[in-house]
């Protein structure tokens, strides 16, 4: 089939969208009693997550990462494998997974021309390489069948190309320094590169062709075989999804347990009551983004992000941290509160608070610390990560997937 | 001394025309601004610069649709680059002699796949993002011209 018409329906889609957007946000979506946060009773679209150390091959534990667990089988059959610590991400899309901790023999993936369909994903601390391969993908009683998924460090693939290692300072392509078995992107997009991939090669590239084992060439990939967000592919509860994280001590805590729901409004169990709905921007220089409102400034580039593990914004009257490595967190004597606004549909805006504490007296046993901050490498950005998600119901919903609230892309909470 | 004396005089042309700033493409850090490391696929980056006193901006956009800044002190060296948009650029190419060594520095012990500090004597890079949203800056600390903060460059 051509992408043609699937593309004009998105267009329209994402049109319709702004003008839903607009009528919707700020209403209710007044649902059944499960508006409580943390985890929540068992069902067929729930499955736990947990702040927890991660891996035990990491050197240190892991700190405001939220991990759960996926069980993926050989397309059409029962050969599968359940693989417990894959981190929880709303700012990637797409589920990938550490060849190294995979005992399944999966067939790579090919391109239009024959090579094997490769990708280089760029992190901002590191690169990942390794090549695309389907799955079907249980999450909970939730799945999705010929999922395509990027397996992370496969030995088939071994040579990374030069312009993969020029977008990011070291090769992530192992449990320990990847930081987690795999990734569940389940961020508002559903794919992880879009339509852009599908026409262009953008430098360093996302995907290659490669021809022999260390032979490969960037190219342009179709929007269906790039890597999925696999939420958008099951059955039910595809519109989005909610992490419920209980609240979290301002001095921390370890192995805090919590929920990931699927879908947004589809159950008695994903209702949201007196949600704020955020919209992300769906062209222009901020796409991807939403907007905050801090300290007086229009934060345009903003987003709320389950896999970062700070809040992270400028506001120079914080004390900053001195001691090597941490400088460019937050440091101040006492635990402050501070706010900040989300700007919504209606150009209102919502307020909330966020707590800073000091990043270089984190007790040791804490997997979770609300108050972890720090300097954000854009003066345009505030970036939400999961301290914002403690003690909340947080949505986010998919490109183009209807709600009562409006039409995906937004965050709700 | 003889690349001062090159960038000097570059320097001036630059001044003198407008029309000649389309013809500036990429520099890259810690390079004279002219150094226009060659990069065929900036061949169609749109190019815009501005004089603000202490230091001169050049933006380009790759046809990635990311944008790339370049600041350059008053002796024309590039002390700081920032980018933004939806994919990473070649840092490789824009880090230049600098990139080995954001590279090999130990990453700050709260780094994650969103964000990163590299905090060297004489390199510091920051970056995070998401995604398909791609940020970050990198500089020379020794560099930066006197009364220009980095964290509040445009």
């Amino acid at each position: 089939m051509s992408a043609a018409p699937a593309r004009a329906a998105r267009t329209a889609a994402l049109a319709l969208c702004a003008l839903c957007a607009a009528a919707c946000g700020g209403s209710s979506l007044n649902g059944s009693a499960s508006s409580g946060t943390g985890p929540v009773a068992p069902a067929n679209n729930v499955v736990s997550v947990s702040v927890s150390a991660g891996p035990s091959s990491l050197s240190s534990p892991a700190l405001n990462t939220l991990y759960t667990t996926v069980t993926v089988c050989l397309p059409g059959t029962t050969t599968c494998q359940t693989i417990d610590n894959i981190q929880v991400d709303t700012g990637s899309y797409g589920l990938r997974l550490l060849a190294p901790v995979l005992t399944l023999s999966l067939p790579v993936s090919t391109t239009s021309t024959g090579s094997a369909l490769v990708e280089c994903t760029e992190f901002v601390d590191g690169y990942s390489w390794g090549p695309i391969a389907l799955v079907d993908v249980q999450i909970s009683g939730e799945t999705a069948s010929s999922v395509p998924v990027q397996l992370i460090g496969d030995a088939r693939y071994p040579t990374v190309p030069a312009d993969c290692s020029s977008g990011a300072p070291a090769s992530e392509n192992t449990v320990a320094s990847f930081g987690a078995n795999g990734l569940l992107g389940i961020g508002p997009f559903a794919q992880d590169c879009g339509s852009f991939c599908a026409a262009s090669i953008p430098e360093p590239a996302v995907y290659y062709g490669c021809s022999t084992a260390s032979t490969c060439q960037s190219t342009e990939v179709a929007i269906n075989v790039q890597v999925q967000n696999p939420v958008t592919l099951f059955a039910t509860d595809n519109n989005g999804s909610i992490i419920s994280l209980p609240d979290v001590s301002d001095s921390g805590a370890s192995d805090v347990a919590g929920s990931l729901i699927f879908g947004v409004g589809t159950e008695s169990n994903n209702m949201l009551s007196s949600v704020t709905v955020v919209p992300i921007a769906t062209s222009g220089a901020d796409t991807g983004y939403l907007t905050t409102v801090f300290n007086g400034s229009t934060l345009t580039m903003s987003f709320i992000d389950s896999g970062s593990n700070a809040t992270f914004f400028n506001d120079s009257s914080v004390t900053a941290c001195t001691q090597n490595g941490f400088t460019d967190f937050y440091c101040p004597t006492q635990i402050e509160t501070l706010s900040a606004s989300f700007e919504l549909a209606d150009n209102s805006t919502s307020s909330q608070n966020f707590v800073v504490a000091s990043a270089e007296t984190i007790p040791a046993s804490s997997t979770a610390y609300p108050g972890l901050a720090g300097v954000n490498p854009a003066s345009m950005s505030f970036d939400w990560g999961l301290p914002f998600f403690f003690g909340r119901r947080v949505a986010t919903v998919i490109e183009g997937a209807s709600t009562a609230d409006g039409t995906g892309p937004y965050i709700a909470f | 001394m003889s690349r001062v004396r090159l960038n000097a005089s570059l320097w001036s042309a630059a001044l003198l025309g407008a029309a000649l700033w389309p013809c500036l493409a990429h520099a890259t850090l810690g390079e004279p601004e002219s150094s226009v490391a060659a990069e065929p696929q900036l061949s169609h980056a749109s190019i815009k610069a501005s004089d603000l006193g202490t230091y001169r901006v050049q933006e380009s956009q790759l046809p990635s649709g990311t944008v790339v800044r370049e600041y350059a002190a008053p002796n024309g060296k590039i002390f700081a680059v920032t980018w933004r948009g939806p994919f990473v650029p070649n840092l490789r190419q824009l880090l230049g002699a600098y990139f080995d060594e954001y590279a090999a520095a130990p990453k700050g012990p709260i780094s994650n796949h969103h964000h990163l500090e590299v905090r060297q004597p004489d390199l510091v890079v920051e970056a995070g993002g998401h995604m398909r949203a791609s940020a970050g800056r990198a500089y020379l600390p020794q560099a930066v011209p006197a009364g220009v903060s980095v964290g509040e460059l445009p």
